[in-house]
């Protein structure tokens, strides 16, 4: 296989890691979310005993449970963000002055 | 190099190795949702197991899987929105 050819994988297969990185992460946001869905459900009816809970799953998502999913994993993001910003700072704090 | 099926010296096909690595991605990709709507479908639908899984039972895993896809689609349009949204802001 001549250089070019070689580059030209190589290239190709960062990408293709880099887009199962993505899905990788978006199987973990989902068993993450679907669980606080399933307890976010739970809480529904905790709030309101009226709803009727049969234990299935209904046919459909519900707008509030689909803004529900989509905060879910925005707030993870924003939580992580939150996270390595404040250990920076921290950092920064530690940091004998110059 | 002499090729396993005869001497003759052949190019590597690279977008056939391409579509390979592809086709590789694509499947742990899907073994993965599989596994784990199964575990979590299990989970929500068989509360009691028994001999055999009951049409209700059934029922539910059939809407379960229906919801985690659907959940499934939902972030990944979500969490690459975002990624693309934070690309956006680091670039200004």
């Amino acid at each position: 296989m001549d250089e070019a050819t070689q580059r030209e994988l190589n290239t190709f297969v960062e990408q293709e890691q880099a887009k199962a990185k993505l899905q990788s992460s978006t199987h973990t946001f989902t068993e993450m979310c679907w669980n606080k869905w399933v307890d976010w459900e739970y809480w529904e009816y905790l709030a309101d005993c009226s709803r009727c809970i049969t234990g299935s799953i209904g046919s459909r998502f519900s707008r509030a449970e689909e803004t529900c999913l989509v905060n879910c994993v925005d707030r993870f993001l924003d939580t992580s963000l939150h996270i390595v910003k404040a250990l920076d700072q921290q950092r920064q704090h530690m940091q004998p002055p110059q | 190099m002499s090729s396993l099926f005869g001497n003759k010296q052949q190019k590597p096909d690279v977008s056939k190795m391409k579509e390979e690595i592809q086709q590789a991605s694509a499947l742990a990709n899907a073994q993965q949702l599989i596994n784990n709507m199964n575990n979590q479908c299990y989970s929500k639908c068989i509360l009691k197991p028994s001999t055999s899984l009951s049409s209700s039972e059934e029922g539910c895993l059939n809407n379960c899987m229906q919801r985690y896809m659907e959940a499934f689609n939902i972030i990944s349009t979500t969490y690459v929105h975002r990624m693309s949204k934070e690309r956006h802001e680091q670039t200004l």
